[in-house]
């Protein structure tokens, strides 16, 4: 009893006032992950657009709302969608942008809110949460890579809703990093507050293979680059973030698989 | 704390690598040496091998010809680690002592690898209650010539059993029966998806009313040249706060009262 005492005692810096997800304050809001999205010559990313009322047997007509960020956090485009009922529908995000004149940046984050909520989930007190699949295309290939979306990140008012830690916690990501491939670690701030973050690949006997800090803007995501790693070797995450858990893309040459840390 | 399957699929053998390491630095953990055990089913019991020994952040690849000849032909390989030694033998699927984090999960990397490249996720498996039931819609299926789709069920309950059960996938619009087939408990459950009538606008919703079961998609271009792989959310994924196992509850009466043989 007294160890338990002590285990609870020593957590508490890390959970007392520090939610993963703070809980919206509109109860009729809904929820979104924040998606990376990648467009260029190389890249494109698909969203699996799915109409939630409908799984919740709501028929009718429904929408969402996409909201898109740049590589710095700022929106930059929004527009409403509709959606297919009980029929699959594929996003396809440069699609989507190429009514753009220019695109602000290569990459960025993405939202998608569902305009219709299910009666059912209201008087269950539960918020309508878009974590769908994401695909991305690269160099062409005749397979996508898909990634689920992981954190309830964003509001339909755009407020975030990540938590904020009071002290610097590690994300080590259970992830071997192999010498002979390439990476790129993507990690979205989804809270609300400017976060310092720093990046460290260190091999199995605790030598720093590389390092880099940053600072993160709300909304913004960023791509660390991995290669050449010398030994095999695994990625700590440091920050403010509650759960930094990135995504992983990994290339075997042209080849790339993606997935969550 | 959770097993760690060695996946399947065709054209791959599968490779799984643990991690004596904590995903994060503020959930307390033993910082200690764990035992690697294999455990698998044999004449209606489960078994367990120790495989060696794990130092405190070391990590270990298990590919499927390292463990072939320790399990009969077929059999779903459980990996785990754990402070003590499994029984060697138990009529209920050893409980792991060791350390676990709930902010992420502590888990491994579940990898499936072709003779041309890889495809992996984090995963990790825990035993589902054997009345349980599965419910979900794949957007996943991807197209083309040398496109071959699948899902892979994986399911592992306490009990040493190989229990039979049916399967049954639909298209999420018409409704229409697409296909039944059979399933096992404890098992990875590799089903085609291919040649079924669905096409780039069909979303198959995929049902299994007497058991539970963790749904990975797969699919191959050109016999393993190029994978991808991604599991879906189960239905509570779909809301976040409130009743999020009320919701499920209600999506699943709903659409397996719509499905009918």
């Amino acid at each position: 009893m007294i160890n338990n005492l002590l285990r609870k005692l020593k957590k508490a810096p890390w959970v007392v006032a520090q939610p993963l997800t703070k809980k919206p304050n509109n109860p009729q809001s809904v929820i979104s992950d924040l998606f990376v999205w990648r467009c260029n010559q190389d890249w494109n990313t698909y969203f699996e657009l799915l109409d939630l009322a409908s799984l919740f047997g709501d028929e009718g007509q429904h929408q969402v709302g996409i909201v898109f960020f740049d590589n710095n956090g700022e929106n930059f485009h929004q527009k409403s969608i509709e959606l297919s009922g009980l029929y699959r529908q594929v996003l396809d995000i440069y699609k989507v942008l190429s009514t753009l004149k220019q695109l602000p940046s290569d990459y960025g984050t993405f939202c998608i809110f569902h305009k219709k909520i299910p009666n059912s989930v209201l008087k269950l007190q539960s918020f309508i949460a878009e974590r769908g699949y994401v695909s991305y295309q690269y160099k062409n290939a005749p397979l996508r890579s898909y990634v689920h979306g992981n954190l309830d990140a964003i509001d339909d008012g755009l407020a975030l809703l990540s938590g904020s830690s009071f002290l610097n916690r590690q994300y080590n990501l259970q992830y071997l990093l192999e010498m002979d491939r390439v990476y790129e670690i993507a990690l979205v701030n989804t809270s609300s507050k400017n976060k310092k973050v720093e990046f460290k690949v260190v091999d199995f006997n605790d030598s720093v293979l590389m390092e880099k800090c940053i600072t993160l803007k709300p909304k913004q995501v960023f791509i660390l680059p991995i290669k050449d790693v010398p030994n095999p070797g695994q990625l700590v995450i440091k920050s403010k973030i509650i759960m930094a858990r990135p995504v992983v893309f990994c290339f075997d040459n042209d080849k790339m698989d993606v997935f969550h840390g | 704390m959770s097993y760690f399957p060695i996946l399947k699929a065709p054209y791959c053998t599968g490779s799984t690598t643990l991690y004596n390491f904590s995903p994060n630095n503020w959930e307390l953990v033993d910082k200690c040496e764990q035992t690697v055990s294999l455990t698998y089913i044999k004449d209606d019991l489960w078994y367990s091998v120790a495989l060696e020994k794990l130092a405190y952040q070391d990590y270990k690849v298990v590919k499927h010809n390292d463990i072939s000849d320790l399990i009969p032909d077929g059999a779903l390989a459980l990996l785990s680690l754990s402070k003590e030694e499994l029984p060697r033998t138990s009529e209920e699927l050893p409980v792991l002592n060791c350390s676990h984090t709930y902010v992420p999960m502590s888990r491994a990397t579940l990898g499936l690898k072709s003779s041309f490249t890889t495809t992996v996720y984090q995963g990790e498996i825990n035993p589902f209650p054997s009345q349980a039931s599965l419910l979900t819609f794949s957007p996943f299926l991807q197209f083309g010539s040398g496109v071959e789709n699948y899902v892979l069920l994986m399911n592992l309950e306490k009990l040493p059993e190989s229990r039979k059960v049916v399967v049954e996938i639909y298209d999420a619009h018409s409704k229409e029966l697409k296909k039944i087939q059979s399933a096992y408990s404890n098992q990875i459950n590799i089903i085609s998806l291919n040649d079924m009538g669905f096409n780039e606008q069909s979303l198959p919703v995929i049902i299994c009313r007497e058991m539970a079961s963790i749904p990975l998609y797969f699919s191959s271009y050109k016999c393993g040249e190029i994978l991808s792989l991604e599991h879906t959310h189960p239905p509570a994924s779909l809301v976040v706060h409130g009743n999020r196992f009320g919701a499920q509850k209600q999506i699943k009466e709903y659409w397996f009262a719509q499905l009918k043989k």
